[in-house]
């Protein structure tokens, strides 16, 4: 057996793959060569169930990253306190090694669309979201990883462009990034941006964790979809970051048509070689 | 410009119900209309919520078939926005409102089983349990106890309907399509959801029991139960052993509502 990357208590390390509850029992019972899993934050937010206790078990075996939809960061809306209590407890419980959320708004008005849409990129919105993460963080004790959202609107309000707007927000609210490389390849897709005066634009020393998926092109724009492979120019991609900022923690995300769980071990195996040729 | 405020309530109403107003808002796209681009998260949020009600709904989306199910969510989103980030206690409302809805009027038994269902829906998440030592109970005086209120399982509801919704929910959980063949003039059932394990159970019981199980959860005490449901008073240790009762609290108030 190859040694394994250890990811520690502090820090994450290797290539993780997002958990997913048809594989929980193959994750059990055959324990497999995977550096860390990460948990849906919102499947493990309820009073009790078994749920939480699958992932008690897992979190026996391996690293845990802790990864919601929920917050809402980017809302007018005031901040649930409700879900930040569940969320403290599900930190407390789980122990993760990462905390991440997405920049983008799910709610209005106290109603919640469960979808991530996207924010308009100006210097207000900035300000508004950068103080929510912080609020969050001193709420949390412990730094998020924000993600960029793939999009498919943009705001005629917007001033800044999307990279500017991230980077922007990570160095007003203080927070890391967790950079996902299909929503970079489908919103530079859709909105006909480059990616690489996009990269250009991250601070380097934030970027601490890897999001790969597969999209579905649908002819006039692509689909976030998280229901194919990793396709190949969000490999490229990906070769590119890792070459340019290193072996940065890296994670398989597979959300629609779930295929079992050697599937998603192949697709992590290919991240570890890329990082591996990279080294 | 508009507020950020004005822009994301603008963007809900457009993703939960088609509304117009933030086109406007929008650029232009070469390959795309802004009205398209807004039914990609559109096609999105009514996808994750057909989704979480069928996750919820099983039984219903069977009895009613996966066109006329995704159409009826659909047409329940219309008149009840989500008002919680968590997406497992959206639906709460949906037997209130198949009730009243016309299209389905020829399955008169789908909103109990739509209770059933929120109820199973409900047990699996709820707070895991932790039975009380019963043995103390031994030490106190028949006034003591009679004084008693008793504590029951995190989640259970207590379920009656004049239709055979056991039945009908247990074979089109298992055997889509079986519930022809049952017969709806066979009567009613009692029915007690709870999760004492893992997974949710879903047992029939007598109507004192029901009974009985009702006035607990409203805060009667053991021996206001035992003058109005003798047996099922007698039969306290068979409940207590179901884990529908998991302890006992003295000479607390009432509480002003039981569990739904």
């Amino acid at each position: 057996m190859r040694p394994r990357q250890e990811a520690t208590a502090e820090t994450l390390a290797g290539v993780g793959l997002g958990l997913r509850a048809p594989h929980y029992q193959d994750i059990l019972d055959n324990r497999p060569e995977v550096d860390w899993f990460e948990a849906l934050t919102d499947n493990y937010l309820s009073d009790g169930g078994p749920a939480l206790r699958v992932l008690d078990a897992i979190r026996g075996h391996y690293p845990i990253s802790l990864h919601g939809v929920g917050l809402s960061l980017g809302s007018c809306d005031p901040l649930n306190q409700d879900y930040l209590d569940r969320l403290s407890r599900a930190i407390a419980r789980f122990e993760p090694v990462a905390v991440s959320e997405h920049l983008c708004f799910t709610s209005a008005g106290g109603h919640y669309s469960h979808e991530l849409l996207p924010l308009p990129y100006t210097e207000d919105c900035v300000r508004h979201v950068a103080a929510r993460i912080r609020a969050v963080q001193d709420r949390l004790g412990r730094r998020l990883l924000i993600e960029n959202v793939s999009s498919y609107v943009s705001f005629q309000d917007s001033q800044l462009s999307e990279a500017q707007f991230l980077a922007a927000v990570l160095d007003e609210a203080d927070c890391d990034l967790l950079l996902d490389l299909n929503n970079l390849y489908v919103s530079a897709c859709n909105h006909d941006f480059e990616v690489e005066s996009y990269l250009d634009a991250l601070p380097a020393q934030r970027i601490r964790q890897i999001h790969l998926a597969g999209y579905t092109d649908r002819g006039d724009h692509l689909l976030d979809s998280h229901g194919e492979p990793v396709h190949p120019p969000v490999w490229s991609l990906y070769a590119t970051v890792v070459q340019r900022y290193g072996a940065i923690p890296s994670l398989i995300e597979w959300d629609t048509d779930i295929p079992a769980l050697p599937t998603l071990l192949e697709e992590a195996d290919k991240a570890r070689y890329i990082q591996q040729r990279a080294a | 410009m508009k507020t950020l405020a004005e822009l994301q309530g603008e963007f809900l109403a457009a993703v939960w119900r088609g509304d117009t107003r933030l086109e406007a808002a929008l650029t232009r796209s070469p390959t795309q209309t802004a009205a398209q681009r807004l039914a990609v998260y559109r096609s999105s949020v009514l996808g994750s919520m057909i989704g979480a009600m069928a996750d919820a709904y099983p039984v219903i989306q069977a009895l009613t078939g996966e066109t006329f199910f995704a159409a009826t969510v659909g047409r329940y989103m219309a008149g009840h926005p989500s008002t919680s980030p968590d997406l497992h206690v959206y639906g709460a409302g949906f037997a209130q409102f198949l009730s009243r809805f016309e299209p389905a009027r020829d399955l008169p038994y789908l909103p109990d089983i739509a209770r059933l269902e929120w109820a199973w829906h409900r047990a699996f998440h709820a707070a895991d349990q932790s039975p009380q030592d019963l043995s103390q109970l031994a030490a106190l005086s028949p006034a003591q106890q009679a004084s008693l209120r008793l504590r029951l399982a995190p989640g259970l509801v207590v379920i009656r309907s004049v239709y055979p919704i056991l039945e009908i929910w247990q074979a089109n959980r298992s055997e889509p399509g079986r519930a022809a063949a049952i017969s709806l003039d066979q009567g009613g059932v009692q029915l007690i959801v709870s999760r004492p394990g893992t997974a949710p159970e879903v047992h029939a019981v007598d109507a004192q029991t029901a009974q009985f199980l009702d006035r607990a959860a409203a805060g009667a005490t053991l021996g206001e139960l035992a003058a109005t449901c003798p047996e099922a008073t007698a039969g306290l240790a068979g409940l207590v052993q179901r884990a529908w009762i998991i302890g006992f609290k003295a000479n607390e108030s009432k509480p002003t509502s039981g569990p739904a």
